[in-house]
């Protein structure tokens, strides 16, 4: 199997789900050894004790040089860790400006570099799990959450926000049991931040269960007040009121889908929610 | 309007933000004053001199006086003088970065627990003999704090402070604490030092989460004092940025384009941008932009 797809800027294939396991497991943070902080101490000791046993003049000499060592490969060490910062914190930039396939690029070749950084190692790799959710690749981008959950409890907002994806992107990839299994999972654990963007972002997975599913209507009766329930998720609260029109429209009530589908457009073109979900398609079709 | 204007036209600032000033308890550190940095600053200095003259006095009886006396040969008076100076310093650096850290990781928790932080906050202030970087540093976390607290007039005059220093190592921050200067500034009504923070904020770099807090802190100065055109200028790409922000940070952004709009007679798209605020705004949040001036009425 050929865990990495090409990487060349103009030819960059998206992973499949097998390459992305493979390409997380073969680059899994290993963070480094408590022992390790002490090494420095232990090479200056060790330098003062030669420099002790030693008569000759030269060997007052060999501690300073250890401590100069020392100070040099810290420099180093920094310089270097603050360059993986800066490059982390650019590729998660292209992430949100929304150059998908060119943050995917620059994110999969950094990861082998954080394994000895497991807090942006794990960023990285849920910006890889949206991009290639992004990108349509529902499959890969599951395999990328299930690595980021394998390591949260179940309540931690982080694991929510992921299933949450996670279910979103089996029912968009028509693996319908599991993203039932999941949505059950943050139903349980979903509580102390339903009135948040989690919550919302809850609700949209619910409505999209809802369209996959045709029951438009258990759809509709859970969102009694769409403005305020999506409104924690900025503009891509187009997305719930875009599902809810659909879910409307279904059900023959015209006047409330087109209120619904007014909102949606208002905050993101009917093209991006068409990309999202092809489904919504025919209600662009019906507004026209 | 200009709370700092307004005190130096009175007179010689001396306490900014002092409980009289907010009515606030003061709690456990002390209120700011503009002279109390340079006298830390100074202290610290003579503070790292008197150390400095103990190690120096240390070094000459080491490594001077004593090789020939009481059987100390010369190597091993060398070797404890310079004992003597590699542990002044590893004390020194250690004390340093402690103080650095202990002060970076109290902006993190001042969000859960501001009256700790406050605390903790005053234990840091007495320490001697820390470097200007880390003692600005220890300046910017009383800044944060004051700034999350809402006293915002002293979270201006320790921003200024701060920023007029050195930042060394910090100097990173520096975006960060103008941002804070801005945003206190326009929340005092403080127009000179906000349009300061902004100017100076365009000759550094910044990241997208900066670029957009600039973005929303720079439309509310604009709309704020009036230069319409401006805050109007190039809006469809104020908004494709605006839609990265956080719902609210997006929806008062949209608000005060709309404002702008209607003031140059662009009905049409302030409509749209109005439209576009009270989706992303909740009513509580529009009511405020209104009392402000940074909506348009219902």
């Amino acid at each position: 199997m050929n865990a990495a797809p090409p990487t060349t800027a103009d030819a960059f294939v998206p992973p499949t789900a097998d390459q992305v396991a493979e390409h997380l497991a073969s680059h899994a943070p290993r963070p480094r050894p408590a022992w390790l902080r002490f090494v420095p101490v232990g090479v200056v000791a060790a330098a003062v004790v030669v420099s002790l046993g030693a008569a000759t003049w030269w060997a007052a000499l060999v501690p300073w040089i250890a401590l100069a060592g020392v100070v040099a490969t810290g420099v180093v060490l920094r310089k270097r860790h603050a360059a993986l910062l800066t490059l982390t914190q650019y590729t998660q930039e292209l992430a949100m400006l929304r150059y998908h396939r060119e943050a995917l690029r620059s994110t999969w070749t950094l990861l082998p570099r954080l394994k000895s950084l497991p807090d942006e190692h794990s960023r990285t790799v849920a910006t890889i799990g949206h991009l290639l959710e992004d990108l349509g690749q529902h499959d890969a981008a599951n395999a990328a959450f299930e690595h980021l959950l394998a390591g949260l409890p179940d309540n931690h907002p982080g694991a929510v926000s992921l299933q949450i994806q996670q279910a979103i992107a089996s029912f968009e990839s028509d693996h319908l049991a599991d993203g039932d299994a999941q949505l059950r999972k943050v139903r349980n654990a979903i509580g102390p931040f339903e009135e948040g963007p989690l919550g919302a972002a809850y609700q949209t997975a619910r409505l999209v269960q809802s369209v996959v599913t045709h029951h438009f209507a258990e759809g509709v009766e859970e969102v009694s007040d769409p403005v305020e329930r999506f409104r924690p998720m900025g503009v891509d609260a187009g997305v719930g009121h875009a599902l809810l029109a659909y879910c409307l429209h279904k059900l023959g009530r015209v006047d409330e889908a087109l209120t619904s589908w007014r909102r949606a457009t208002l905050l993101l073109p009917a093209e991006e929610l068409c990309r999202r979900l092809p489904a919504l398609n025919e209600m662009r079709g019906v507004a026209t | 309007m200009n709370t700092n204007a307004e005190s130096q036209a009175d007179g010689p600032p001396t306490r900014v933000g002092t409980p009289e000033h907010t009515g606030e308890d003061a709690a456990s550190l002390p209120a700011y004053e503009p002279d109390r940095f340079d006298r830390e600053f100074t202290r610290d200095r003579w503070w790292r001199a008197f150390v400095a003259a103990g190690v120096g006095l240390g070094v000459f009886v080491f490594a001077g006086w004593m090789p020939g006396r009481a059987g100390v040969t010369p190597a091993w008076g060398l070797f404890v003088a310079g004992l003597l100076v590699l542990g002044v310093w590893v004390a020194f650096a250690v004390t340093n970065a402690r103080a650095a850290g202990t002060a970076r990781g109290l902006i993190s928790l001042i969000e859960q627990d501001p009256a700790g932080v406050e605390t903790n906050l005053a234990s840091l202030l007495r320490r001697r003999g820390l470097v200007g970087w880390v003692r600005a540093m220890v300046y910017q976390t009383w800044a944060a704090l004051r700034h999350r607290q809402g006293r915002h007039a002293e979270a201006v005059a320790l921003c200024h402070g701060v920023l007029s220093r050195d930042l060394g190592p910090g100097e990173g921050s520096r975006p960060g604490l103008l941002l804070m200067l801005v945003e206190s500034a326009l929340e005092c009504g403080d127009w000179p030092a906000a349009y300061f923070g902004l100017c100076a904020l365009h000759g550094l770099p910044l990241t997208l989460g900066q670029v957009l807090q600039r973005l929303g802190l720079q439309t509310r100065y604009e709309v704020a004092t009036g230069a319409d055109e401006s805050a109007f200028a190039r809006w469809h790409a104020k908004t494709d940025l605006a839609e990265l922000m956080p719902g609210h940070l997006c929806g008062a952004t949209h608000a005060m384009l709309a404002v702008a709009a209607h003031r140059q007679d662009r009905f049409g798209s302030a409509a749209w941008l109005d439209a576009r605020a009270r989706l992303l705004c909740g009513p509580e949040q529009l009511r405020q932009l209104r009392q402000q001036g940074l909506a348009l009425p219902e």
